[in-house]
């Protein structure tokens, strides 16, 4: 065992109330709630371990016991806490309104500043400050997406940022998006191999000092109109960054501005099903924002069929992309997303928002699952483009 | 909350069942959601067949551990609390939905099949088991078995215990046994009665003390076809009881799914919070919420015999209640146990008793001392009406961190009050074991009934004062 965790742990401090409070209902655990389309609450507990300490309920049980000065072995919690996704979903169910992902995200940041992140979180913070990615792919690559394409737009009206899921690992995606923006008539820059990561993978991790720099990086080094963005995990960081005068949009967020206002006219073909991914992130989106991603209404105003029940967005668990899953235990990993992929059947296509859980989803597809596409993909492939620009 | 350390594992675990005793596993299992304290387990053992847990019960039986049995642990009474240590089987990996046979009417299920994960199945089949609790998305099968669950369908159909078939038990020197039709070979579960004593019983609400339970065999029930609800006030707690005892007499009650009293200080909360330009004085004294279900014509129906009959006892509707509450909880799907804390945001204890309708106002006179004794807690209060007869629900709220020792008190204080006003123990565990030792001839025999299946007395001890 390593040492007792007696030392004062500050960042749980401001969770009293939800270590107190906690009526260990279970419910964060594996919930089945059909009428809210919750079916199993949590991916972790779902398809990585059977056991409450994965959960929402385990972390305020080990939150409590820490702050009560319990001697816990904290490479083992450690285990059990990046295992979260970070997806919220816990939250969604608590019946009186706690916050056991918050307290997973604390109790992260108090064993990251003890020195107890597991080895894949440590090389994740390694690869973000080596090549200044997650991927650990070399930063002269990053801008490679682009190919051809001019990324220093005379009076640029949009900063298109990929994010770096985007930029590394769908760059068909980040060329969509650009070609759509430029049709619509925006000026897009980007930075190319300039630009690095926005530091949200430091902050889900725990390395709250780590993310606060990059995006003191951001602040220093980017001057934009507007951002656009294909990482809605990136959307918060960017928002932060470059504070409340400098619009942030995810790219499903421009597109429906660009329906709206009749930049850009797409139809979807009526005969084809589409499945809309909702992503966790999506949802915690809605709360920072007020305003989840708005996928299903874009999909909405160009005419798409969407058979997905869109009553169920609210409870998305997590696709194994989010968080430090995918790094600590890919495996489980998977298998969340093969679990996503199983309500897909019944479409022909399915949409993400989200490039980080489109490459992970389409990754963990098999050959008989429906393709697996970004938004900007998927209008280019499969639907029919007007627009004024 | 409690630590624990590493001690290793009691018993070897079967293969393919999964075992822990890392103390940052183990404090997930120290409780349910009651204020009765917590216990400390060394080892968690979680099962996938019922044959695991025959080997688990053998060698703890050899040994002396004492084992626990844990299902969603939303049980109000500490039944899954391992106050003696020893293990706990956690009966989450023993999750299937067996069989559900529509020609006979029966669902078989495992223990670990969580409330909504059958409604899933059965739901798009028409059908429902009857009674399902108000922590249907955590609770399971099994659980409710063992603590006898009540919620919608205890005013159709009195009790969960009363809708199960047979069961299939390990006792605690592995024997597997099936009960009702099932114990014949080959028959299966289709009739509870017959062959002799009612064995499913024994283990009904015996908090897991007699032997563990790995089958459930349950009845299957059409979901009515049009749901309804109203809100009936009545000027005192002793009116609301004549009306209900006089629907309680006839058969109204077959077209109402659930239903459900509160007391003024409830009512007054609830209405004003939400229309403080209200009155409080102009509220009812006590106020029912009726869920009603079946064909439309009969609910109809229903609806106009409990107007009339609660008219002839004073009351009238309440459609404000209905508005602001009642239909919202029922219809929102917004399960009692997610309601109660929506007005405190805290943990909350619960004390659970069963007793006579007419007992009603006694039940409530308890409530009303308990909070005037105790006034640093938020009291609130409900009764579910059965079939026959009503459950009672005490609920303290209470801040774990400052008001844990007083809540406590306050819990044991007002369940010696409700004996005296007539209720009795209900979901008895931990909560109520002093009580339950008191029943003497009673106890006595639950005393020898136990020392002929669990010899060793390593299953529960301390539920049901065993």
């Amino acid at each position: 065992m390593s040492e007792g965790a007696t030392s004062a742990p500050a960042r749980l401090g401001a969770f009293a109330a939800d270590l107190y409070h906690c009526a260990d209902c279970g419910y964060c655990v594996d919930a089945v709630w059909v009428e809210r389309g919750i079916d199993h609450v949590c991916p972790t507990i779902g398809h990585h371990a059977p056991i409450a300490s994965y959960s929402g309920r385990g972390f305020i049980a080990a939150a409590r016991a820490w702050v009560e000065g319990a001697a816990l072995d904290r490479d083992v919690l450690a285990e059990r806490v990046f295992a979260c996704t970070g997806c919220g979903n816990c939250e969604q169910v608590c019946p009186i309104g706690l916050r056991p992902a918050q307290v997973g995200a604390a109790l992260r940041e108090e064993l990251v500043a003890t020195g107890h992140a597991p080895a894949s979180v440590d090389k994740l913070r390694a690869a973000m400050r080596t090549h200044g990615n997650p991927h650990a792919r070399p930063a002269a690559e990053r801008g490679a997406w682009a190919g051809e394409l001019s990324f220093a737009a005379q009076d640029a009206t949009v900063l298109y940022a990929p994010g770096c899921a985007c930029a590394y690992t769908a760059p068909g995606e980040a060329g969509a998006v650009v070609a759509l923006m430029a049709r619509a008539g925006e000026r897009v820059a980007f930075r190319g191999d300039a630009d690095r990561c926005c530091g949200a993978p430091l902050g889900e991790a725990g390395f709250v000092d780590d993310a606060a720099y990059a995006e003191q990086r951001l602040a220093h080094d980017v001057s934009a109109v507007c951002v656009v963005t294909s990482g809605l995990e990136c959307w918060p960081a960017w928002h932060r960054a470059l504070g409340a005068d400098t619009p942030v949009f995810s790219f499903s967020a421009w597109l429906l501005a660009a329906l709206e206002s009749g930049r850009l006219r797409i139809a979807a073909p009526p005969s084809l099903r589409v499945h809309a991914f909702d992503a966790c992130a999506s949802r915690r989106r809605g709360a920072q924002s007020g305003t989840p991603d708005p996928l299903r209404e874009v999909l909405a105003r160009m005419g798409a069929v969407v058979v997905n029940d869109a009553r169920f967005a609210a409870a998305a668990v997590c696709c194994g992309a989010a968080g430090t899953m995918a790094g600590l235990a890919p495996d489980s990993a998977q298998r969340m997303a093969q679990a996503r992929l199983v309500d897909v059947a019944h479409a022909d296509v399915l949409v993400a928002s989200d490039t980080r859980c489109g490459t992970h989803l389409a990754a963990a597809a098999d050959a008989g699952t429906a393709p697996v596409v970004g938004l900007a993909a998927f209008v280019q492939q499969f639907c029919t483009i007007g627009g004024d620009g | 909350m409690i630590g624990a350390t590493v001690l290793g594992p009691l018993v070897r675990a079967p293969d393919g069942a999964l075992s822990f005793d890392e103390p940052v596993d183990l404090l997930t299992y120290q409780r349910d959601c009651s204020a009765v304290a917590a216990g400390v387990a060394t080892q968690v053992i979680r099962p996938s067949e019922a044959t695991q847990i025959a080997g688990v019960l053998r060698e703890a039986s050899a040994a002396g551990v004492p084992v626990y049995v844990r299902g969603g642990g939303t049980m109000y009474a500490g039944g899954v609390n391992p106050h003696a240590g020893g293990l706990v089987l956690d009966m989450g990996g023993l999750d299937r939905v067996l069989d559900i046979d529509v020609e006979r009417g029966v669902v078989t299920v495992e223990p670990g099949v969580r409330f909504g994960t059958l409604a899933q199945l059965l739901t798009p089949l028409g059908l429902t088991i009857g009674i399902v609790p108000s922590t249907a998305p955590s609770a399971t099968i099994g659980g409710a078995a063992a603590a006898h669950a009540l919620g919608t369908g205890s005013a159709r159909f009195q009790s969960f215990a009363d809708q199960v078939v047979g069961l299939e038990v390990v006792l605690a020197d592995g024997t597997l046994l099936r009960t009702g039709s099932a114990a014949a070979r080959d028959a299966g579960f289709f009739h509870r009665y017959g062959i002799g004593p009612d064995l499913t019983g024994l283990f009904l609400g015996g908090d897991a003390t007699l032997g563990v339970i790995t089958k459930i065999a349950l009845w299957l029930h059409p979901l009515p076809a049009t749901r309804a609800t109203g809100c009936y006030g009545f000027a005192d707690p002793q009116a609301a009881a004549a009306f209900l005892s006089e629907l309680q007499r006839g058969e109204t009650l077959q077209h109402v799914w659930y239903a459900s009293g509160y007391e003024a200080g409830s009512v007054r909360a609830r209405v004003t919070a939400a229309r403080p330009d209200i009155d409080p004085a102009t509220l009812p004294g006590f106020c029912l919420g009726f869920d009603y279900g079946g064909e439309a014509g009969d609910v109809t129906q229903a609806r106009d015999r409990v107007l009339a009959t609660a008219q002839r006892h004073g009351g009238r509707e309440f459609p404000l209640f209905n508005e602001l509450y009642f239909d919202r909880l029922r219809n929102d799907q917004i399960y009692w146990y997610s309601f109660a804390g929506y007005f405190s945001r805290s943990r909350c204890g619960i004390l659970m008793a069963s007793l006579p309708t007419a007992r009603m106002p006694a039940f409530l006179s308890v409530l009303n001392a308990s909070r005037a004794a105790e006034p640093t807690l938020v009291w609130g209060g409900a009764v579910v009406v059965c079939r026959r007869g009503l459950h009672g629900g005490v609920m303290a709220f209470y801040d774990e961190a400052t008001q844990w020792p007083a809540a406590q008190a306050a819990m044991q204080a007002c369940a010696a009050a409700l004996r005296e006003a007539g209720c009795i123990p209900y979901k008895s565990g931990k909560m109520w074991a002093s009580e339950v030792r008191r029943m003497d001839s009673y106890h006595a025999t639950l005393r020898r009934i136990k020392a002929a299946l669990d010899p060793a007395g390593i299953l529960s001890p301390g539920n049901l004062g065993l």
